[in-house]
């Protein structure tokens, strides 16, 4: 018994310790006055100087694509200096249809910078939609967007202005899911997102190792050919090439502004939600594995890799812990000073909720939403069951790892964060 | 206006000194370390209280339990598992100066010294001036009834500290959000060391208000603040749930079956129900303390501090945009002035926490007072209150510096130590608890010496130890003003001993006397 104790202690300062640093660095921004500061976006743009290829990979998107490639289209930014590749497989008539009449209207209204390109090749996922897209374009900078993204009008101008005036080469833009009250763990995920984006990358780019989003991010062709482009045989070549880039030693700027972001919705279902997570945890798993991390010259930046792309187990670990520790506490006679030494973690995932509560208000705010009072009160209630969906789909993903399932479990897409529409 | 300091403004612009901050708050930390340093394991008398910390500290290091007796939650225990860990850290731990109070008394002087250093700090960025820093810690390290209770082993100078650093870093932060996080913590700290803690956080949850009132952090700053200094004091009804001690005994009992256990929830309630009589009633315990033993020791803190207060507040309402830090200076007096002026129970060292914010409130005014004069003056007018203040000051302490009374002390515990047999019955106060407790290789231990407040009231040693009967008490070793005491709180058991014993050994020197007496059978 002595040794359950002990071990569960000392688990409990590992868990703390790390759920300490994990709120730590979702608050980054609002600690550092210099880090709020730069993540704005800049207040005037320059004019438009560099040509943008917009990669938007599509797959089974008939419902969404449309409205998509009419958002690129209505840019703020000279049609002449973007070209748009929507890329599908050649087997998904649906899309390509669908993506086709757009087009094909556009070019009548003289709009003709859209192209449809197509694949017949393996394997059928996003990298390599994405190696086929860089191939088929040519201008100076590369960008991704997903077909249910929102972006904002300005975004070429915001990019245009942070390469030319801070001379970098990537940039990555806010990406912000919005439906938060559509879903019991709608809230809890767009949190999660407004963290990420609003902070932590922030903590990330400023010590050279970060981990890219998926869309809204920026390459300069040179780069991103030099890279060699996405990884095909990853889940997560985002977060890939990300590290690759910061391996480099290229300089990564991150862009959060409240009025810029990319908006998009949270995975319709459970399912879809699960599927993603697991998709997500296990393409982290593939990029640890992978060893490029281990390149970085920091030993913290080493830190950090290991733990950002470890973090998913290290996350499911504080889910069933939490539990136990209570049961233990009652079940089990432990000294008191022990028993509160084995609930400090509750402390900091109380913390981590309080934290995601005044988040949830930072949010509405920044997005002009009125919360109800009920949202607080459902998140405390769907927390638990919202962190051991995410560690079932941790262990999932750390299970099909083991045993080599690669296959790409697609997150469907109906266009909840679109107004006028019903999710 | 902000009370922040951003560490590119110019913090000194209204010094009425021309001399750099550091230097200034390095002789404030060296008035501070003499003052409270010389003399200090002479004077003042060893207090019963003292004791009780001390006692509690050894209960934690050597028995793992937060009291040798029955802990009934009198106290939250911070305060001393901080004097334990102090402790442990000391080559002979409590025997390495002596009497085992003192190694208590090194580290109050140490808190005092980083209390300074606070001190100073926070009063640069509420006034803008080093000099008015340097006043207030002259006032603050010197005052005679400051001095007397900073010296002893006290919570509330613990309580002070923890105090002092929530405001430092809510006034110090360049924007930052973590230190005003660590703020929240320190302020737990302050309540699980003492609770009357609790009667700043207004004050200073308005001070986090006019830090980031209008910020983007605005949110997480006090949701982060509440939630730091709640968790933190959460722990300690955490500790009595676990205990099965939170609610009253047979609360949740259904079994029938007598229980017999303490309960915070039971303290507390009697803690609020003991009244110490009207500000209004000249009889009550404030005008008893305020009479008897603060007045006399310090009257100048005490009018100069009422005065300076009222002051403050006409300038930081008057000029309310530029100086809210002399609004604060003030509030910071009044909350903790209403508590002690609110009637309940109070003991002399009550006053303790208000002393710095006293201090602070003279030194702020008198400082902007000097800016009245012209330019040329300043320097000179400055430089003539410190010596006036000093002068003063350490003509009213001479019995501070000079005085050895806790001689008498000494040579009633060798007394005791040479006389009376180890496994004697002994009533004694808490001064001498761990000395006569804590096994050395040159005296006898006394195991069965006990606190006269638990032969009074502790089961577990009247009827557990003594079986009810006073005449199974052999000794009874009486601290000056003992007796007040046991007539004070109608200490019935113990007086009966008492009234049937003799002094077989008397100390004096003074008005202060110690006693050994020995019950007659």
């Amino acid at each position: 018994m002595t040794y359950v104790i002990l071990g569960a202690l000392v688990l409990s300062v590992f868990l703390s310790v790390q759920a300490a640093y994990t709120i730590y660095i979702m608050l980054y921004t609002w600690d550092q006055p210099e880090a709020y500061e730069k993540a704005k976006a800049p207040s005037t743009f320059r004019d438009p100087e560099l040509t943008f290829t917009v990669l938007l990979p599509a797959r089974h998107e008939e419902e969404v694509i449309q409205d998509t490639i009419q958002r690129v289209v209505q840019a703020n930014y000279p049609r002449q200096y973007i070209e748009t590749l929507v890329i599908c497989e050649i087997g998904d008539r649906g899309t390509i249809d669908k993506a086709q009449e757009r087009i094909d209207e556009l070019r009548r209204q003289g709009v003709d910078n859209v192209r449809l390109e197509v694949f017949d090749d393996k394997p059928i996922n996003k990298p390599h939609g994405l190696n086929h897209g860089l191939k088929k374009s040519s201008n100076q900078v590369v960008t991704i967007f997903d077909a249910e993204d929102e972006i904002h009008p300005d975004i070429f101008n915001i990019v245009n202005t942070v390469m030319l005036v801070e001379e970098v080469k990537v940039v990555q833009c806010g990406v912000q899911l919005m439906n938060y009250d559509s879903s019991w763990y709608s809230t809890l995920n767009v949190l999660e997102y407004f963290f990420w984006f609003k902070s932590r990358l922030h903590y990330h780019a400023n010590l050279g190792m970060i981990p890219l989003g998926g869309n809204t991010v920026f390459f300069t062709r040179d780069l991103i050919e030099k890279l060699g482009g996405w990884d095909e045989r990853n889940l997560t070549e985002d977060a890939d090439v990300g590290i690759r880039i910061s391996t480099s030693g290229e300089k990564v700027r991150v862009v959060y502004d409240d009025r810029y972001v990319t908006k998009e919705e949270t995975p319709p279902t459970l399912g879809h939600f699960m599927r993603q997570r697991t998709r997500w945890s296990q393409g982290f798993l593939q990029t640890l594995k992978k060893g490029d991390w281990m390149k970085l010259p920091l030993l913290q930046q080493r830190i950090l890799a290991f733990y950002t792309l470890g973090f998913p187990i290290a996350q499911a670990l504080l889910a069933l812990y939490l539990p136990v520790s209570i049961w233990m506490m009652f079940a089990v006679k432990v000294p008191v000073p022990v028993a509160i030494a084995l609930l400090t973690p509750a402390y900091l995932v109380f913390a981590h909720y309080v934290v995601s509560v005044v988040g949830l208000y930072e949010f509405t705010d920044a997005h002009n939403l009125q919360p109800s009072l009920k949202t607080p009160i459902s998140m405390l209630i769907t927390y638990f069951p919202y962190q051991w969906v995410l560690a079932y789909s941790s262990f999932r993903a750390a299970l099909r790892e083991v045993r080599g399932v690669n296959n790409w479990e697609k997150t469907a897409h109906v266009g909840a964060h679109r107004p006028g529409r019903e999710a | 206006m902000q009370l922040m300091n951003d560490g590119r403004q110019a913090r000194n612009c209204e010094s009425n000194l021309r001399i750099p901050g550091g230097y200034l708050a390095a002789v404030a930390l060296l008035i501070g370390f003499i003052s409270h340093a010389y003399n200090v394991f002479q004077y003042p008398l060893y207090l019963g209280d003292e004791g009780i910390y001390t006692e509690q500290a050894w209960s934690v290091i050597r028995e793992g339990r937060l009291s040798p007796y029955t802990y009934f939650y009198d106290h939250a225990p911070a305060g001393w598992i901080l004097q334990a860990a102090w402790t442990m850290l000391l080559p002979k731990q409590f025997l390495t100066w002596g009497v085992a109070i003192n190694s208590g008394r090194v580290l109050m002087v140490f808190i005092h010294v980083l209390s300074v250093y606070l001190l100073f700090k926070v009063v640069v960025a509420l006034s803008r001036s080093t000099s008015a820093a340097f006043l207030v810690c002259l006032v603050f390290s010197l005052s005679p009834l400051g001095l007397y209770y900073q010296r002893m082993v006290l919570l509330d100078n613990i309580m002070v500290l923890w105090l002092l650093l929530a405001i430092h870093l809510l006034t110090n932060n360049r924007g930052r959000l973590l230190p005003m996080l660590i703020s929240g913590l320190a302020f737990g700290l302050a309540l699980v060391t003492k609770e009357n803690a609790l009667f700043f956080a207004p004050v200073i949850g308005y001070m986090l208000y006019l830090q980031v009132k209008g910020t983007y952090r605005a949110r997480f700053a006090f949701a982060g603040w509440m939630f730091a200094w709640g968790a933190v004091a959460s722990v300690y009804p955490l500790y009595a749930v676990l205990k099965g001690e939170l609610l009253p005994a047979g609360a949740l009992d259904f079994t029938g079956r007598p229980q017999e256990h303490v309960s915070l929830i039971e303290t507390i309630a009697w803690q609020l129900g003991r009244s110490g009589g009207s500000v209004f009633d000249p009889g009550s315990r404030f005008w008893y303390f305020w009479n008897g033993f603060w007045w006399p020791k310090d009257s100048l803190i005490l009018a100069g501090g009422a005065v300076a207060v009222l002051g403050c507040l006409g300038v930081g309402l008057a000029e309310h945009r530029r100086e809210k830090g002399y609004l604060v200076a003030a509030l910071l007096s009044l909350s903790f002035a209403f508590y002690l002026t609110r009637g309940s129970e109070m003991l002399a060292f009550y006053i303790v926490p208000l002393l710095p914010f006293l201090a602070m409130s003279i030194g702020m005014l008198v400082d902007k007072l000097i800016r009245v004069t012209p330019r040329r003056m300043r320097s000179a007018a400055f430089v003539l209150v410190v010596l006036s203040f000093t002068g003063l000051y350490l003509s009213l302490s001479r019995d501070h510096y000079t005085l050895n009374l806790t001689q008498e002390q000494n040579q009633q515990l060798q007394f005791i130590r040479d006389n009376i047999p180890p496994d004697a019955n002994i009533v004694i106060d808490d001064d001498l608890w761990v000395d006569l407790h804590e096994r050395n290789d040159q005296w006898p231990v006394f195991p069965k010496a006990h606190s006269h407040w638990k032969v009074e009231d502790d089961p577990e040693i009247q009827v557990g130890v003594l079986g009810g009967d006073w005449r199974n008490i052999d000794y009874i070793v009486m601290s000056d003003d003992l007796i007040d005491t046991f007539n004070y709180n109608k200490e019935q058991f113990v007086l009966a001993a008492y009234q049937n014993s003799r002094v077989i050994a008397q100390f004096e020197k003074g008005d202060v006397m110690v006693q050994v007496r020995q019950v007659n059978k």
